[in-house]
């Protein structure tokens, strides 16, 4: 397996705690769908509920789970995480747009790499494939009142053509407003499980929020370090999120032990 | 596949509308029931087994409820995608059908147009019905569908793919193209559905595909057949000895009342000797 320059990989310090954290909590994640809101012209991705319309959950939400071969008629497919556009003035007529910000990572228990898979998504006639690094999608419009409510088709492609092989897949793409022009939203990943554990399924998200969507840079400067640190104290003993690394609902020391585990580490 | 095509071999054209199966009990279909609205979706076509038999209906966001529906609309192009649409879909509430199972469709009969006052053969048109990779073309005739898998909670939410080609000719005409269906579970203690409709609009406009849903919940909806509890097509001796044999039980109820008793009689003998349907 090559690993890209910008492979990121956690420290097996901060993995062993979190996985530790992940089994105490036992919880699973109910499925969303990703929501593309319009936020001061530009696109920002939140998670919504299943339903038309859905209830949204999280106005910013950059990591999303899924499965695949649920059915297995389709061994390596999926066709969640569904999108969705809340119906608006400012969203009828519109048409949007994905793209792939860079190519499938495989997870190894520590970190994302390259390992050369790819995935193709489709909806109708329109068909994408991602590459080996940021790789055109394609557009799509809303319905008359403006909403939007897809379900695109997911399938993982192994390195050369290849069945792929038991994993966790990360797709990494973001979603621009083609007409009227947004700016593209922060890149958003979705995390499928290839015939893993929920378990594993869960850290492995865990661990995107962490390194691929960068929580760990609390405060914003691109890499894990004092002022994080700083940040992280100033939340002690509160259940803000922005530090509350492990989802535990509090601010507490096994939040410092990732973020010490993960030091000088630089976003993506 | 494991399943069982039933009654696909007796297909309906224009005018002949194929016999509807008849229940033991007057009721077509489901009664509306409350559902958590998160769950269902605005105008997919919802899918419940409240009898041992699958019944198609909408969710009504204002009342909360499950409607029943046998006649349903989708739009070409609602997503940008000229000739193409993923709606309406279909939607089952966790716990509508045992996980493993799976849950698919046949088509009745070949693509149609609605012409104003019928439906007519749409030669010059085909609908491609796909799932990843799962295709089916309906053409001029039946057709076996594909099922897909119920999630693991017992629900089904699935989108198909309706792509709408043209037959000889670049594109079909503008029209309201109409699908005739019926649902099947592998799960052998699920019946199929009643046949459904779903009648696209591809450039008409909605006014038109409003016409011809009006026109088809008219004349091809047959009304039930409360007596034929045998499923013969005719009210006779054969539905009598099925009523009697449940006698002062529960089944078949035909008035409603909770059991079987002379009022349930009374309307089995009001249509006596009478043909379900056309």
């Amino acid at each position: 397996m090559i690993r890209s320059s910008w492979q990121v990989v956690l420290a097996a310090s901060a993995a062993a705690s979190l996985s530790a954290s992940l089994l105490a909590d036992g919880k699973k994640e109910p499925h969303l769908d990703l929501w593309v809101r319009i936020v001061e012209d530009r696109i920002v991705t939140g998670s919504i509920t299943e339903g038309d319309p859905g209830e949204p959950v999280s106005e910013e939400e950059r990591v999303f789970g899924a499965e695949l071969g649920e059915d297995p008629a389709f061994p390596f497919s999926a066709v969640e995480p569904g999108f969705q556009i809340l119906a608006s003035k400012q969203t009828i007529g519109a048409t949007f747009a994905f793209a792939f910000t860079g190519p499938v990572l495989r997870w190894d228990g520590a970190g994302f790499l390259v390992a050369g898979d790819a995935m193709q998504l489709g909806f109708g006639p329109a068909e994408a494939t991602s590459g080996d690094g940021p790789a055109p999608g394609f557009a799509f419009g809303t319905e008359p009142d403006g909403s939007l409510h897809d379900h695109f088709d997911y399938t993982l492609i192994g390195p050369g053509g290849t069945d792929p092989i038991e994993g966790i897949y990360v797709l990494q793409l973001a979603f621009v407003g083609e007409s009227p022009f947004r700016a593209p939203s922060e890149p958003c990943y979705v995390v499928f499980n290839l015939g893993l554990s929920e378990e594993d399924h869960e850290l492995a998200e865990r661990q995107a929020r962490w390194l691929l969507a960068c929580d760990l840079d609390v405060a914003g400067g691109g890499t894990v370090g004092g002022d994080d640190l700083s940040a992280l104290l100033s939340m002690w003993g509160t259940d803000d999120p922005a530090g509350d690394l492990d989802g535990s609902g509090n601010v507490d020391g096994r939040d410092l032990s990732i973020l010490l585990g993960a030091w000088g580490y630089e976003c993506p | 596949m494991n399943r069982d095509h039933g009654i696909l071999g007796t297909p309906s054209s224009p005018g002949t509308t194929s016999r509807l199966r008849t229940a033991a009990t007057a009721a077509i279909l489901v009664a509306a029931t409350s559902v958590a609205s998160a769950q269902l979706h605005q105008g997919d076509i919802v899918l419940a087994v409240p009898k041992g038999a699958i019944e198609t209906g909408i969710f009504s966001p204002g009342s909360g409820e499950v409607v029943p529906e046998r006649v349903f609309g989708g739009t070409f192009g609602d997503s940008g995608f000229a000739g193409f649409t993923a709606n309406p879909g279909f939607d089952a509430l966790p716990g509508t059908f045992a996980p493993g199972t799976r849950v698919g469709f046949d088509a009745l009969a070949g693509l149609r147009r609605f012409v104003g006052d019928g439906l007519a053969p749409a030669p010059d048109a085909q609908l491609v019905v796909s799932f990843l990779t799962l295709s089916r073309t309906i053409a001029s005739e039946p057709l076996a569908g594909f099922d897909l898998a119920v999630q693991s909670n017992g629900g089904f939410h699935r989108h198909l793919n309706f792509t709408l080609e043209g037959v000889g000719v670049p594109a079909p005409p503008a029209g309201i193209y109409v699908i005739e269906l019926e649902m099947y579970s592998t799960d052998p203690s699920v019946e199929r559905s009643e046949p459904f409709f779903i009648a696209f609009d591809f450039g008409a406009g909605s006014l038109a595909r409003q016409q011809a849903i009006e026109w088809i919940a008219e004349h091809l909806l047959v009304p039930p057949c409360p007596g034929d509890l045998d499923g013969d097509g005719v009210v006779g001796g054969g539905d009598l000895a099925v009523l009697l044999a449940g006698w002062g039980g529960p089944s078949p109820d035909l008035d409603g009342d909770g059991v079987v008793g002379g009022s349930d009689l009374a309307v089995l003998l009001s249509s006596w000797g009478g043909a379900c349907g056309p």
